[in-house]
């Protein structure tokens, strides 16, 4: 729906001193996960984009950021 | 099975169970004890007073039809949390796909004895996809894999569904049609070939979608 789904996942992990293995442990995920999610290949659900909110103690719509 | 739903089970088994004692009350008391002293079932003539008890007969059995059904449901659930790792399986299994070859056997046998049974042997090929299985064993099962998983199948059946529709456009427009054998041999060949397709390419699929960086 022409939608550009972009990530900044990467830089709030690396400001709270995770590394993506120890961030996909506290979210229940695996660490391909979370590497797809950086990389933008990979719209999360919500139960998924809050719990990786609440690790990273950043806000949702600044780490998932959809352009129109 | 949440609490609250184990207190409503709990408090409608209490009620039924009040609801019994009253009924048989009733019964000693105004129904010549019908339905509470020993009675020849085969010999029962329905009378207006068996009413009361009758129906809470029919609400005990949808009651405990209910309660297998929430049991059976609560277990399903507790089985798919638990259920969070895929499958142990070693790569080396997918070599069981060779069985799919026996399905050659078929051809001898349909000459030897008429007998067509064993083409279903191809379905076998479809072990080939434990190959692949095998290589995402013990797997986390998080959203991600999920999706790709749906993703894989869904391309599989569809693919299937696709071989389907054409071998049955084939059958339907006359192919083979001087020999209703041949047509039994060729439907039971296609099916048991798309049908151990659809199975390895789900596990394909799935690899490759897991695995594409």
């Amino acid at each position: 729906m022409g939608t550009e789904f972009r990530c900044n996942l990467k830089m709030y992990r690396v400001a709270q001193g995770l590394t993506q293995q120890q961030l996909a442990e506290i979210v229940g995920v695996r660490r391909e996960t979370i590497m797809r999610l950086e990389k933008a290949q990979y719209n999360p659900s919500l139960k998924l984009a809050i719990d990786i909110s609440r690790a990273v103690k950043a806000p949702i719509e600044d780490i998932f950021l959809f352009d129109k | 099975m949440s609490k609250k739903q184990i207190k409503k089970l709990v408090f409608i088994g209490i009620g039924l169970i009040i609801l019994l004692i009253t009924g048989i009350i009733y019964s000693v008391l105004f129904n010549e004890g019908r339905f509470v002293n020993k009675m020849d079932l085969s010999e029962y003539i329905f009378s207006v007073k068996d009413i009361p008890m009758l129906m809470i007969g029919a609400l005990i059995a949808f009651y405990v039809i209910y309660l297998t059904i929430i049991v059976f449901k609560a277990s399903m659930m507790k089985k798919n949390i638990r259920k969070k790792y895929t499958r142990k399986v070693p790569p080396y299994f997918g070599i069981f796909g060779i069985f799919g070859f026996l399905g050659f056997m078929g051809f001898w046998t349909y000459d030897k004895w008429g007998i067509i049974y064993p083409f279903i042997f191809f379905v076998f090929f479809g072990l080939f996809g434990l190959f692949f299985e095998g290589k995402l064993s013990n797997t986390l099962e998080d959203e991600l894999y999920q999706e790709n998983k749906r993703k894989a199948e869904v391309k599989a059946y569809r693919t299937g569904f696709v071989l389907l529709f054409v071998v049955i456009w084939l059958v339907g427009m006359g192919m083979l049609s001087q020999n209703i054998e041949w047509c039994a041999i060729f439907m039971l060949i296609s099916i048991s070939l798309i049908y151990g397709l659809v199975l390895f390419l789900s596990s394909y699929l799935l690899y490759r979608y897991e695995k594409e960086e």
